[in-house]
């Protein structure tokens, strides 16, 4: 077996992964400083805020200084560097508490967002992939070519609306927003779990709706491929079940469907942004999205840290197993 | 063989939703259950964009409007705004101030102690004050919030009478500063170096009706429960719990919370539910028409911008973008329900000939192929309109747009976001700019900003502004406050468009009693929170029949609809397997 694992190519490709990662580390660094309006607007009250903040230079100044905002541009780069090494991402300007906390509270709402949305949208995606291709040009086939890019079609906050006014409203079924039932009296694990589930489901339909025509498309077309192989005729020759011969296929295809899947996880990203500031769901899509109307830079900063991180590892997981799968997928 | 198939699918499917269904259930469910079957529950909502205003302690709030209301339900400030507007004393049962404006005495209420159990004094009062003004540099909230600019000292005259002298008369005093400061337990906070960071469960002690429970920073909500030992008497709610809510009607509707700030969109999508009692208040908020005066040559000239102000239907605006949700802008500034409004300004009534008869003998009269006037060196006559791209900012946007080239003035749109726009107005960078705020409501904070928000350097007003600020005597102040307006309206240093009002829906079989205090509170926030509210409003009804009231609000609950999951997913499965049976 272990003839099978790339060695070189698991490290070339992790350099790769660490580069792009310190690509993304000065980006996210620079960009926000280059857009107009400072960190001080948000502090000290703006347009926005309810009364208007008379403040005096010196008071200023002294805020400044507080948030190391004088320093020049390079060392205050430097020295984002050197504290993010060790998971420092500084105090929130909005929030007032260490930048990590914030993100500690709600990367798991947004891992069990994601995570359930990209196991549904996947294993939803696959199955109606296998079975489209299998039923080519048939009625089913039309059906779900047809209906489901629709679904990506429609804008995803679009989609949530629709499905807060329908579900959480005119039928009820399922509180329209949160994560959980606040300060609501648990009778023990199963209630918890209940109460946690009943605010997920409308999210994850949502996030999954969205995110699933693509892994459709993509198992549809590959499996269309197979179909017409050697393998398959012989399979079908020897009169083995359908579901013996889609097996066969599905095993076949599956390597490209690892790497989509593993590259749909960026865009997802970007998918619970919205989901999460429909439904209010407080993940890391909602902070971030919060965090840029407040131009709260150590949290956008911090945010987008984690997330770059999470894809790069995924995308790099992804690479391995494709590597383990598919021999050749090392070998350039 | 099939129908078969067809026939344990659908019973299996029957067993795994009966096991499984349970768990589709509302926790509303659950919750009747809890045994709290007496207590006396409010749930609110404020705002949609975030239900996180800060931890509530006087240093630490998001120095917002709801992040300070948020704090003053725990802790006290020496008086307080009652219904009418008027002070009534919270930790102070008397005060008296001296001829000369410049020394206030508070007479502190006695038997008063802290969340745990610590007696007050006026020790604390002396200690808040002091310490406020010490760290009110490194907070923005201190300098934000809390006008310590003003005091010179403040003495403990006795364990029950605090002496706050000042280093000059300051009219506003009570508005601005004893009804703003909270005051804060000396044993806590004595050895706290860093307030800003200070976040522990006792930094939220104070002597409030309402003893913090839980501040959920990530679930963005709040409990908290009566302080039983209130000194004015033990609220009329047990817990007081706000959550965020990504649509405060739905929410309502369906019992999710009790009370929610709404807008007045909002409140008529409520209109068939009868059990809510909607009210209505002053909201202190405008939408301006900012200029950069003096940067740019042509809007520097007065004349061009009353001309504008000719051209622009204030009242259509109103009604085009807020439905009749507010009143129409004021040449004084100072909205009409303001006590300090001035009526005796100069108007400019909605007259787009007046307006082309202005700007004719502005030397603009010339006019391009496509309807833009010209200024003498040939070019057009065109600003850019810089606002921030919410729904209400853009329409207004828009109609600014229409009613300027009706008058021949090209309008170009840039839309950004809230921050962008700040930071390109707070560079120059613009010719015309929609902004909206709040504007505070006393004359001190509304007015005196005026020179550094709008560019307008009147040697005339910030002399008049200072004056009115340590002028004691209410009547001479109303005067100058008065002419204050008067040069506003002359000048036009801004185009006040409209005030915005504000809403909220209470479930009033639940509880009643909200109302907007005049004047607002905290030094000027306009909202139905004034924690009076909770002391004398009524709690009412249900909770002498709770079970009843399980009942009813379980009626609109999701755990009644539960079923209709079931029944929706085995429809689904009952058509899906017909469907298989035909092919």
């Amino acid at each position: 077996m272990s003839d099978r694992v790339q060695w070189g190519h698991i490290f070339s490709r992790g350099l790769e992964y660490a580069l792009t990662f310190f690509l993304i580390l000065a980006v996210n660094f620079f960009l926000p400083r280059f857009m107009p309006g400072g960190p001080l607007l948000s502090v000290l009250g703006s347009q926005s805020a309810d009364l208007p903040v008379v403040i005096d230079e010196e008071t200023k100044l002294k805020l400044m200084d507080y948030y190391h905002l004088n320093d020049p541009l390079h060392l205050q780069f430097v020295h984002y560097l050197i504290d993010a090494a060790h998971l420092d991402f500084g105090y929130s300007i909005f929030y007032n508490v260490p930048v990590v906390d914030v993100i500690y509270g709600r990367l798991p709402w947004t891992l069990l967002l994601m995570g359930s949305a990209l196991l549904l949208s996947t294993v939803l995606g696959i199955l109606l992939g296998l079975e489209s291709s299998w039923n080519r040009g048939k009625k089913l086939d039309n059906l779900l070519l047809i209906g489901l890019p629709l679904f990506r079609s429609v804008p995803v906050f679009f989609l949530g609306s629709i499905l807060i006014f329908l579900f959480g409203y005119r039928l009820g079924l399922f509180p329209v927003s949160g994560a959980l039932t606040p300060y609501m009296d648990y009778q023990g694990f199963s209630s918890m779990v209940k109460d946690i589930a009943s605010h997920l489901i409308l999210p994850l339909v949502c996030l999954s709706a969205f995110e699933m025509p693509g892994t459709y498309l993509l198992v549809r077309n590959v499996c269309s491929q197979q179909l017409e192989s050697p393998y398959v005729l012989m399979d079908i020759a020897r009169g083995l079940k359908d579901s013996h011969v889609k097996r066969h296929i599905l095993l076949n295809s599956i390597g490209p469907v690892v790497n989509q899947v593993a590259a749909m996880l960026g865009f997802m990203v970007g998918g619970a942004l919205f989901v999460e500031t429909v439904f209010s769901y407080p993940g890391m899509g909602l902070l971030v999205y919060n965090a840029f109307i407040e131009r709260d830079y150590p949290v956008l900063q911090g945010a987008f840290v984690f997330i770059a991180l999470f894809v790069l590892a995924c995308n790099y997981a992804a690479d391995i197993v494709c590597s383990y799968i598919d021999g050749r997928a090392g070998q350039e | 063989m099939k129908i078969v198939k067809a026939f344990s699918f659908l019973l299996s499917f029957f067993i795994i939703s009966s096991v499984f269904g349970p768990l589709f259930l509302s926790p509303a469910a659950a919750a009747e259950n809890s045994g709290e079957e007496s207590a006396r529950v409010l749930k609110a909502t404020w705002g949609a964009s975030g239900g996180d205003w800060g931890f509530p302690s006087p240093l630490t709030f998001y120095p917002r409007g709801p992040g300070y209301v948020m704090t003053s339900f725990c802790f006290d400030s020496l008086v307080w705004p009652e219904e009418t507007g008027n002070f009534t004393g919270l930790l102070a049962s008397s005060w008296e101030n001296s001829p000369d404006g410049l020394t206030w005495t508070f007479h502190l209420r006695e038997n008063v102690t802290w969340h745990d159990g610590e007696p007050f004094t006026a020790d604390d009062v002396t200690f808040t004050y002091d310490y406020i003004q010490g760290k009110a540099a490194i907070s923005p909230i201190g300098a934000g919030w809390y006008n310590t600019a003003v005091i010179e000292s403040v003495e403990a005259l006795d364990d029950y009478t605090v002496r706050i002298t000042l280093n000059q008369p300051y009219a506003p005093f009570m508005q601005q500063v004893a009804a703003v400061i909270p005051i804060m337990p000396e044993h806590i906070w004595k050895d706290v170096s860093d307030p800003t960071k200070y976040m522990e469960d006792e930094a939220a002690i104070g002597t409030g009706p309402f003893i913090l429970e839980d501040y959920n920073k990530d679930q963005q909500s709040y409990k908290y429960s009566a302080n039983e030992n209130y000194f004015l008497g033990k609220p009329a709610i047990d817990t007081l719990i706000f959550v965020k809510s990504t649509d405060p009607v739905i929410s309502l509707k369906v019992g999710d919370v009790d009370e929610a700030s709404l807008t007045l969109d909002q409140v008529q999508a409520l209109d068939d539910s009868e059990n809510m009692k909607v009210i209505e208040g002053p909201g202190y908020w405008v939408y301006r028409l900012r200029f950069n005066i003096p940067a740019n040559t042509i809007l520097e000239n007065t004349e061009i911008r009353k001309a504008i102000y000719h051209s622009l239907d204030c009242e259509e605006i109103q009604n085009k973008v807020l439905h009749g949700g507010g009143i129409a802008g004021n040449s004084g500034y100072v909205p009409p329900y303001s006590v300090w409004y001035n009526p005796n300004v100069t108007q400019y009534a909605y007259d787009p000939a007046a307006a082309e008869k202005i700007l004719d003998e502005a030397g603009y009269d010339e006019v391009g192929s496509d309807g833009i006037r010209l200024t003498p060196d040939g070019e057009k006559l065109e600003f850019q309109l810089l606002y921030s791209s919410d729904q209400q900012s853009q329409r207004i946007a828009e109609l600014v747009q229409s009613y300027l080239k009706d008058v021949g003035i090209g309008v170009v749109l840039k839309p950004g976001d809230t921050k962008t726009v700040d930071g390109l107005v707070n560079a120059g960078n613009f010719d015309l700019a929609i902004y909206s705020h709040g504007t505070s409501t006393d004359p001190a904070r509304m007015l005196n900003s005026f020179p550094t928000s709008t560019g307008w350097n009147n040697t005339e007003f910030v002399s008049l502004a200072n004056q009115q600020m340590s002028t004691i005597d209410e009547e001479e102040r109303r005067e100058l406050v008065d002419r204050m307006q008067v040069l506003i309206a002359e000048n036009v240093p801004t185009i006040p468009l409209l005030y915005r009002n504000v809403y909220s829906a209470c479930n009033q079989d639940k509880f009643d009693g909200f109302f907007y205090t005049p004047g607002g509170v905290g030094g000027g926030v306009p909202t139905e929170y004034n924690k009076l509210v909770f002391i004398y409003g009524e709690w009412n009804g249900q909770s002498t029949a709770s079970a009843g009231n399980d009942t009813a609000s379980s009626m609109d609950s999701p755990s009644m609809n539960a079923p209709g999951i079931l029944t929706a997913l085995m429809a689904f499965a009952a058509v899906f397997m017909l469907y298989r049976l035909k092919r």
